[in-house]
């Protein structure tokens, strides 16, 4: 168990450089994921985690202690590979017990330990089994247990349900909390899936071009998101981003342009109208806040050009006049036909406001205000 | 299983049968023949009348001639070149392959590539060649100069099946058996090899029936008796004046044959055995 820390982490290979200044922090028994697109160098700091890479520079801190320089081997991490990396000539015993066997760890007390970890991971039935007798679900809990067998410092796991399908991975998102929690090993996951990294860990890191782009809960990142990478990048669907912006006309005929043409009503006074440097910057709205209202109440004219069912709700897609597309998420029970005009009103108290050149937030409507 | 598919598995094993059965019936021949009485095995498949007298060469030196070492010696001699150049070969390409596979230094490409390029020569050609060189190195007339050569010749195919072979364990079986706990040579040792056994096996049956059954460098290359090979022991007394013992030279041959029977099979189960296991990703 121990609190983990990276200090302006770098790392290149070659001319590439994947990780540039990372830093986090990770406290004792959090679980803590890394969520970023492919190639945005999650993978690469989690393997710097393990030892099997070195940084360039930067440290990488263990309970304050700097691992940086040690080999895998004292560092007592398990890892978790993607496509699990479980030894096919061993049994799910074997492969279990061989960090123990490494460790010249006595037989019998193996055989407990393999027990323990293999009863936590409910895989008593399996060990005589070798990997490729295995499911994909099955083999994913012997990389587990083989991975906290050793009771590591840390626990690393590498898109650890990408391999399975939707059921099994919402069940074995359930079991690695659960064992998560009654072995309160600090555990860091990385993902491209939000849906995992919300639903797994205390606290996300955002990644993207080999830099954290923000930390923190779940509530915070999509609420009050750092950037406009992060805005676009958590939530489902994502958020709708209009740039070009200017503000016309004044009092209760106020309006909010994009492109040169009218996307919503602003009020003057404490809304966006007061905010400057409208012109160069972009603003953010999720698709709970763009209201399908009928045609010609109140708000600027759109057309249906698409739907898609999800169940309790539905994605509109909404083409505003001049081209400018929104998406909004609305009640099933709202029934709308492609094609059809309807208003769209876009809620002004809910708008994220980015800067046009860096993309760092600058305003945040709603609970972030 | 449906009747169509029973047909088909029908047909097909008639078919395997039908290919098999020439050379099932020409061992078959061979067998009967070493155990056959005189000059009457040369026609027909069964011989008229049995006898063990062929086989008397195993116990009696003198029954196989005068003209030829113990078979005894002999087959020592195979063991030893066989089993040396499969050791050898083995090991050698193995740890190439696993370098190949692996790393990567300059000049890797064209190393494999000239690495093959050394294969494409037929051993004949370089007959004279090797002669001079192992003049030079005080190895000719000896077993070991001949598994040198016969090394260097085979290694190039051992170090491209063995690459292959590696180059499908995947990059995380390594990183995991560090991750457990191993040193890059323990992560080699514990994880990588048995993932390779089946390409081991395989270039330890091949290179072994390689050795046993080197005629040409042995012939080439050695000229005492006591360095004599079953392959040449059996030319000796293939090529006799006067007329081949047929009896003799099929018993002979059945002899040379078996350890190469039970080695195979023994590999073969190795083989089968291993390859259970698979990786799945």
């Amino acid at each position: 168990m121990a609190r983990i820390e990276l200090r302006g982490l770098s790392k290149r290979f070659g001319e590439v450089e994947v990780l540039r200044d990372l830093s986090l922090e990770v406290g004792d028994g959090e679980i803590a994921a890394l969520l970023g697109p492919s190639g945005c160098g999650k993978s690469t700091t989690l393997f710097i985690l393990a030892g099997l890479y070195q940084p360039s520079a930067g440290q990488v801190l263990f309970d304050g202690a700097d691992m940086v320089g040690v080999h895998p081997r004292g560092r007592n991490v398990g890892l978790v590979f993607q496509s699990y990396a479980l030894y096919p000539h061993l049994t799910v015993r074997e492969n279990i017990g061989f960090p123990l066997k490494l460790q010249g760890v006595a037989r019998a007390e193996i055989a407990r330990r393999v027990g323990e970890a293999a009863a936590l991971a409910g895989l008593e039935e399996l060990l005589d089994r070798k990997p490729s007798q295995l499911s994909g679900g099955q083999q994913q809990r012997v990389a587990s247990a083989r991975a906290i067998v050793k009771r590591p410092t840390l626990l690393l796991m590498d898109e650890p349900l990408s391999n399975l399908d939707q059921e099994l991975r919402a069940r074995m998102r359930r079991e690695i909390r659960r064992v998560q929690r009654e072995t309160g090993i600090t555990t860091i996951i990385v993902t491209h899936d939000q849906e995992e990294a919300m639903s797994l860990a205390d606290r996300i890191y955002v990644m993207q071009d080999g830099r954290i782009q923000q930390g923190g809960g779940h509530r915070e990142l999509y609420e009050r998101p750092a950037n406009r990478f992060v805005a676009g990048f958590i939530g489902v669907p994502s958020m709708n981003f209009l740039d070009q912006l200017a503000v016309v006309g004044a009092g209760e005929d106020a309006w909010l342009e994009s492109r040169g043409r009218r996307v919503m009503r602003v009020s003057s006074g404490d809304g966006l109208a007061g905010l400057g440097g409208l012109a160069s910057a972009a603003i953010g709205i999720r698709p709970e806040h763009v209201a399908v209202t009928p045609a010609g109440q109140g708000a600027v004219a759109a057309r249906v050009v698409d739907l898609v069912p999800e169940g309790r709700e539905v994605v509109v897609g909404l083409e505003l006049e001049g081209g400018v597309e929104l998406r909004s998420i609305v009640p099933s029970t709202l029934e709308l036909a492609l094609g059809q005009t309807v208003g769209a009103a876009i809620d002004e108290r809910f708008v994220h406001l980015f800067d046009g050149q860096t993309g760092a937030a600058l305003h945040h409507g709603g609970h972030g205000r | 299983m449906s009747g169509a598919a029973l047909r088909n598995r029908a047909l097909l094993i008639a078919a395997l049968v039908l290919l098999a059965l020439p050379i099932a019936a020409a061992y078959l021949w061979l067998v009967l023949a070493s155990f056959g009485r005189g000059h009457e095995l040369t026609w027909g498949i069964f011989p008229t009348s049995y006898t063990t007298d062929n086989w008397r060469f195993l116990w009696d030196a003198s029954a196989a001639g005068r003209d030829v070492p113990s078979v005894w010696l002999a087959t020592r001699n195979s063991v030893v070149l066989a089993v040396s150049i499969m050791v050898l070969d083995v090991s050698l390409a193995t740890n190439a392959g696993y370098v190949f596979s692996r790393w990567t230094f300059r000049g890797r490409g064209p190393l494999l590539a000239f690495v093959m390029v050394l294969h494409a020569f037929p051993s004949v050609t370089l007959l004279v060649s090797l002669f001079i060189v192992l003049l030079h190195m005080g190895l000719l007339d000896s077993l070991w100069g001949i598994v040198l050569v016969k090394v260097a010749l085979q290694l190039p195919f051992g170090i491209f099946v063995m690459k292959g072979f590696f180059d499908s364990v995947p990059w995380e079986s390594e990183m995991s058996a560090l991750m457990d706990g191993c040193t890059r040579l323990g992560a080699y040792r514990r994880v990588i090899l048995p993932q390779v056994m089946p390409g081991i096996a395989s270039i330890a049956i091949f290179s072994f029936l390689e050795g046993w059954k080197e005629f040409l460098f042995v012939y080439a290359f050695t000229f005492d008796k006591s360095s004599w090979t079953l392959s040449l022991y059996l030319q000796s007394i293939l090529s006799r004046t006067g007329g081949a013992q047929y009896g003799l030279l099929a018993a002979v041959a059945v002899f040379y044959m078996l350890p190469v029977v039970f080695f195979f099979l023994f590999a073969q189960k190795q083989l089968s055995r291993v390859q259970l296991g698979g990786v799945k990703g």
